[in-house]
């Protein structure tokens, strides 16, 4: 494993962060040439080398370590700071992410790398009962209609275990409850497509990274499994970039929601809070996709917070006019007692900007008489999206 | 351009006669149809079905010499359909070698086409077997132009389609999807069922389905033809068959539009005869773009005089083609011994072998399992 970051303090709330990317798959499909490249899998299941997983991952580290680098907006939590990254991440190229020490190079996502660091990170988890831990996976995934399946860089390598070097997210995020006494979110950007090839096969499934352990009692006071796409649907991704569901995560982490609970001096984003905005991001991206995505999640326990944020949430607004040459002649504005004015004009296209939360007057007016004015007086802006079509009468 | 498919005898609806019509309907969609200047999407197929107006044995075929006490349980089981589809296709066309990857290192267009062949037989829903058909037409291309692909060397019988399928992606896919691409699971049927046609070929349920199809085949077939001759009435009082068809010959016509002014008949069989009574007695008005008989007895009927407008005594001369008709092309194997060549009867008619591969008992019905059939056909269209 890679560690970017570790406070060095084994025995305090801390956020515990395991990032996994795998975009380079030694034995599946369109990957003979590569570096590193093994010989293909008996049983490869269709599945192809992915560009988009390793930026992903890096992104996400990256989100992560931004305020112990630069000071740049990322991860805040003051009631329960970053304890540890670490990172594993399978690429064409070699990857190397910036740390407060200096550049470190990932080290590949195999199946025992996977497990090495998953155990280090379930220990430094289990130390404190106010920890919060974060494992993300970005890469191919499959189901077998029940449980999901997720691949590391050597998934194929034995032809008489064709399944081996993946392992089971659905019983991990089982077994975890009874481990781990503080709260875990699972944030699983993979595919669940069901592969009838897979469900053919018997006694070959992959184990989870910790087993169900039922003499436990459960522990867990909280626990988030957000996933990029429910069962038997698939998770898009544009080539050598961000994938949708991560791009969406990102850009809920990064202030487009989170809520103020009463006596509370921030804006807190838990398990269901994200859940739901990164589905309407992904909901509005949809209406530009080629094919929709929906995020699915699996939520239970107390509301315990991944995010304190110290600034109000942004709203990413969009709003436009119909009939759609009226908007070339309209002017926009948001106003706000509180937050100020935004202004737009239409010529320009549609009105798209960011604005902190809260209750607005959208306008929009005509620059010459085209259409009667229109005002709504009692617009609430909710993260993380305020999308809105206005009609234009003459 | 509608296209209309009048089916010949010896159809009932099943699963068979449903699985089937997917299949050649996508077939047609996606090959035909383009070839003709249409958008698969846009290709308007007419299937009238008249099976149920047919030979009816009133004690169900207890005459039949079957042997007693065996089941045929799976007949409306998809999976023994689609497997006793297979093992037909590769009984009349080995692959080349022990095993789908060897056999594709000795022939990679031949193994291509009997994969698909064996994944369409199990398409049971338009959009599969449309799916199976446009990834088909994309695979005989790569074949053709990749004779002898370079991952073909480590390929094994687990990964070929695996292999094939990611060959065949399209390049302009802008995203990337973290999980198979679709349609993968079809192909591996497929290939799995030809892996295990020699097996099947042997079970007692298939060499019961042979025997049975065997023995029905014959006996519907003259009681299919004895049915229709005895019952198809005349210009004033059509028959319900000859109604059937009618209508969906009528119902096609009116589907016509400005841009898209042809009507293509093909017709299998005996349903050949019933298309050329139809145009030249039932309603010579009919108008047909072109009239495709396939493994049909037309010739032999007309030399049998078993028309409604066949003449007496008969002519010396060949008879000309119906005057709706504007173009005529017939396609028979020698190895069907239900088909029979046109041109020595008529006039302005074109005759074409296709060779099924299959044997003399399964060649009747083997035209239309095989992707190439439409290719071939599709070839033939375009040429003036």
């Amino acid at each position: 494993m890679t560690i970017l970051f570790e406070t060095g303090a084994p025995v305090a709330p801390a956020t515990h962060v395991l990032v996994i990317g795998v975009g380079h798959y030694r034995h599946l499909l369109k990957g003979s040439g590569l570096v590193g490249a093994g010989p293909p899998a008996e049983k490869p299941l269709g599945l192809k080398q992915l560009s988009s997983p390793s930026v992903s991952a890096q992104k996400v580290a990256e989100w992560f370590l931004t305020p112990h680098m630069a000071g740049a907006p990322g991860f805040e939590n003051a009631v329960c700071p970053l304890g540890s990254i670490d990172v594993l991440i399978s690429a064409h190229q070699p990857v190397t992410i910036n740390t407060p020490t200096g550049p470190k190079a990932v080290e590949p996502a195999l199946r025992q790398s996977i497990q090495a660091a998953f155990d280090t990170w379930l220990a430094r988890l289990t130390a404190d009962a106010g920890s919060v831990g974060v494992l993300y996976f970005c890469g191919h995934g499959l189901s077998d209609g029940k449980d999901d399946y997720l691949l590391a860089e050597d998934f194929g390598a034995s032809k008489n275990q064709p399944w081996n070097n993946a392992f089971d997210i659905s019983s991990t995020f089982l077994a975890i409850e009874r481990e781990v006494k503080g709260s875990v979110y699972f944030l699983v950007d993979a595919c669940r497509d069901v592969s009838k090839t897979w469900r053919a096969t018997l006694a070959g499934n992959p184990v989870a990274l910790v087993p169900i352990d039922t003499g436990k009692d459960v522990v867990c006071r909280s626990k988030s499994r957000i996933s990029a796409v429910g069962v038997g649907r698939k998770a898009f991704a544009p080539e050598n970039d961000v994938s949708r569901f991560t791009d969406a995560l990102l850009t809920a982490l990064s202030g487009c929601c989170g809520v103020k609970r009463p006596g509370q001096a921030t804006w807190n984003v838990d398990g269901q809070i994200l859940a739901a905005a990164i589905l309407e991001i992904l909901a509005h991206g949809n209406k530009t996709a080629k094919a929709s995505q929906f995020s699915a999640q699996d939520i239970s326990g107390e509301q315990i917070p991944l995010v304190r944020s110290s600034t109000i949430p942004q709203v990413k607004v969009d709003v436009d006019l119909t009939p759609a040459a009226m908007q070339a002649v309209a002017n926009f504005s948001l106003r706000s007692a509180t937050h100020g004015n935004f202004d737009h004009d239409g010529s320009k296209g549609a009105f798209r900007t960011s604005a902190p939360r809260g209750m607005y007057e959208l306008h929009a007016f005509p620059k010459n008489a085209q259409f009667a004015t229109v005002v709504m007086s009692q617009e609430e802006l909710v993260p993380p999206i305020y999308t809105h079509t206005i009609t234009a009468a003459p | 351009m509608p296209i209309v498919f009048v089916h010949g005898v010896n159809n009932r609806m099943g699963s068979e006669y449903r699985d089937n019509e997917v299949a050649r309907n996508a077939y047609i969609r996606a090959i035909v149809g383009p070839a003709l200047g249409l958008q698969p999407a846009d290709v308007k197929i007419f299937n009238p079905y008249w099976g149920d107006e047919g030979a009816r044995p009133y004690r169900d075929g207890a005459s039949m010499p079957e042997e007693k006490g065996e089941t045929f349980g799976g007949d409306e089981d998809a999976e023994v359909l689609a497997a006793a589809q297979t093992a037909e296709v590769v009984s009349a066309n080995p692959l080349k070698a022990e095993g789908v990857a060897e056999s594709a290192r000795v022939d990679f267009a031949h193994t291509v086409e009997l994969v698909f062949a064996a994944a369409m037989a199990g398409a049971t829903t338009d959009e599969e077997a449309d799916a199976l058909a446009e990834l088909y037409l994309r695979a005989a291309a790569y074949a053709r132009d990749n004779p002898a692909p370079a991952w073909l060397d480590q390929a094994s019988d687990g990964n070929f389609s695996d292999m094939l399928l990611s060959e065949l992606e399209e390049e302009e896919d802008e995203e990337e999807e973290f999980g198979p691409g679709d349609w993968l699971d079809q192909l591996k049927e497929g290939v799995n069922r030809l892996l295990n046609a020699p097996a099947d070929i042997a079970t007692d349920t298939l060499l019961g389905a042979t025997r049975k199809k065997i023995n029905s085949t014959a006996s519907l077939f003259i009681g299919d033809v004895f049915t229709y001759l005895e019952n198809r009435g005349d210009g004033a009082n059509p028959g319900k068959i000859v109604q059937i068809v009618l209508k969906a010959l009528r119902d096609a016509a009116a589907a016509k539009t400005a841009s898209d002014n042809k009507l293509i008949v093909i017709a299998h069989s005996f349903g050949g005869e019933i298309v050329y009574d139809i145009t030249t007695h039932f309603d010579p008005a009919i108008e047909i773009d072109v009239l495709i008989t396939v493994g049909s007895q037309v010739g032999l009927f007309e030399e049998l005089s078993l028309f409604k407008v066949s003449a007496t005594p008969p002519p010396v001369a060949k008879v000309q083609r119906p005057n709706g008709i504007k173009r005529w092309i017939n396609v028979y194997d020698t190895n069907d011994p239900f088909s029979y060549v046109v041109m020595p009867v008529f006039e302005g008619t074109s005759d074409f072998h296709y060779d099924t591969g299959f044997s003399a008992l399964q060649a009747h019905g083997g035209y239309f399992l095989q992707p190439s059939f439409y290719q071939r056909l599709a070839a033939r269209l375009t040429q003036p």
